[in-house]
């Protein structure tokens, strides 16, 4: 049986949330990227950059902004905050690595 | 966008420009080593670049962060002041995130609830009506 | 023994099994991989101002097929959020759509138009032209600067190499990045500038958001209802779609929220 009343999900606060959550992210993995590609840094190393700059600026939106709740302000908060704009972040990483790698040697 | 927030990202910017160019230089170095002797043991990039880069990323970080500001409402009663809430994001449940449509009296679908033929003029006529009874 | 395997296998990863180097002159990165950058951020910034100015105005549709469509849709709220109702409201309602939609009362009757042919011909119906012209346009604007900027790159910037990519792929990427270079055994590292191309495509999305975000002019503005009013051309008839949907309203079965509200209400503060 599904409470349908309990399920309502305001539409307007999800893309509020969202373009706040997706504005952080860009802009660190943007940068992300520059400081590896300074570093010089390879393959897998430069990988594990991106992901260990990921999950930390993740885990300091959850707690900080989210108060550890991200349910409260997230619809699916696991998908939305982890999942779903790895990919675009992931190019992003790229290119600017790319860019200060090829600048700094 | 406070000034803390703008003077983190120039530190991080300064930081980070200036380890660029410090690793710019190292490298160029390095290259003319091995145009002179192909089989040299080239130096690693010093520490304190790294450490430059790092840090500017960090604070460049924590700028991002702070740049974000608390949810601030204005009263719409009584004296004119600034509420300012705790929160950084919306709640995402309707019954919460429509609590300042509720205050103010606000209907979101208005654009198709006020048209004429929606509104209840009988009950409005009826409302007006002790509304002036009232008064007089 | 074993510290000595795992100091290679280290360095191994790290390095990404570099080959030996090659000297490369410093101003092909600044005569070729910065005016490729900015070239395509300002095509970006032009494509999504042309966007704004051919984006759809807000269509109008007559008011029988509005009738129509929001019958359908009430329909299908109905089925959707019954939990909500009590078993009076919900049976009310229940009846009075069924007998609606099976009447086909609320159809939006088409003059003089023939029952058997199966759909409209899109270019002649003047509601889709409109959406196909947009959805055209769209299209349009998104695909000829790729293609312009792709031969442009490869017109100026090829036959040389640009550059080495910090991570390692494997060979099949050889022919589409060292597109220009016509030796066999470089390293697919070494790359030529459509790869600095390819990589910006997919790169300069967050640069854009960071870049224009927050600007409603950027925002293409097609908002829910209209999205919502407008039907998808190869849909299944209106007809078709109310009789189907009576049926299954009169089938339905209904749970309502209110049930035995007073027992778990009671347990939940017992």
């Amino acid at each position: 049986m599904s409470y349908r009343f309990t399920d309502l999900k305001s539409s307007k606060s999800g893309s509020f949330n969202n373009n706040k959550l997706l504005r952080i992210q860009d802009s660190t993995m943007l940068t992300a990227g520059l400081s590896a590609g300074i570093l010089q840094l390879q393959s897998f190393a430069g990988f594990g950059m991106f992901f260990a700059v990921y999950i930390l600026v993740n885990l300091i939106f959850i707690a900080w902004f989210c108060k550890f709740k991200p349910s409260l302000y997230f619809t699916n908060p696991v998908h939305k905050i982890w999942v779903k704009n790895l990919f675009r972040e992931l190019a992003g990483f790229v290119m600017t690595w790319t860019l200060a790698f090829t600048l700094v040697r | 966008m406070s000034i803390l927030s703008k003077s983190f990202y120039f530190i991080a910017w300064i930081q980070i420009i200036h380890s660029g160019v410090s690793s710019y230089e190292f490298h160029q170095i390095v290259k003319h080593i091995i145009l002179e002797n192909p089989d040299a043991k080239t130096p690693g990039l010093p520490d304190d670049v790294k450490l430059e880069a790092l840090c500017g990323l960090l604070f460049f970080i924590l700028g991002t962060f702070i740049s974000q500001s608390k949810l601030k409402y204005l009263s719409i009663r009584g004296e004119e002041r600034i509420i300012e809430t705790d929160e950084y994001l919306k709640p995402i449940e309707l019954n919460k995130a429509s609590s300042t449509d509720v205050v103010i009296n606000n209907d979101p679908y208005g654009e198709i609830n006020y048209l004429p033929s929606f509104v209840d003029i009988h009950a409005k006529r009826k409302l007006f009506k002790e509304y002036l009874h009232r008064s007089l | 023994m074993l510290p000595q395997s795992v100091l290679s296998f280290w360095e191994t990863i790290r390095t990404g099994n570099e080959g030996p180097e090659l000297l490369l002159d410093p101003n092909l990165k600044l005569w070729a991989l910065i005016p490729i950058s900015i070239v395509m951020i300002l095509v970006g910034v032009a494509k999504q101002c042309i966007m704004v100015l051919v984006s759809p105005k807000s269509k109008t549709v007559p008011r029988v097929k509005l009738t129509e469509i929001l019958y359908i849709a009430k329909a299908r709220a109905l089925m959707g959020n019954s939990s909500n109702l009590s078993t009076e409201s919900f049976k009310m309602r229940q009846e009075y759509l069924a007998q609606v939609l099976a009447d086909g009362k609320y159809l939006a009757i088409k003059p003089a138009k023939d029952e058997k042919t199966a759909m409209e011909n899109p270019f002649t119906s003047p509601g889709m032209t409109d959406a196909m012209t947009s959805m055209a346009l769209g299209n349009l604007v998104n695909y000829i600067p790729q293609t312009v900027i792709m031969w442009w790159v490869n017109y100026f910037f090829a036959g040389f190499v640009l550059m080495k990519l910090p991570f390692p792929l494997t060979i099949r990427f050889k022919q589409m990045l060292q597109s220009s270079v016509r030796t066999d055994d470089l390293d697919v590292r070494w790359v030529s500038s459509m790869s600095w191309y390819i990589i910006s495509m997919g790169g300069l999305t967050p640069v854009y958001n960071v870049l224009f975000g927050g600007n409603r002019l950027s925002k293409l503005n097609v908002s829910a209802q209209q999205q919502q009013l407008s039907q998808s051309p190869g849909g299944p008839n209106p007809k078709d779609q109310m009789k189907a949907l009576a049926n299954d309203i009169t089938v339905f079965q209904h749970i309502s929220v209110l049930d035995n509200i007073e027992d778990r209400v009671l347990k939940l503060y017992s």
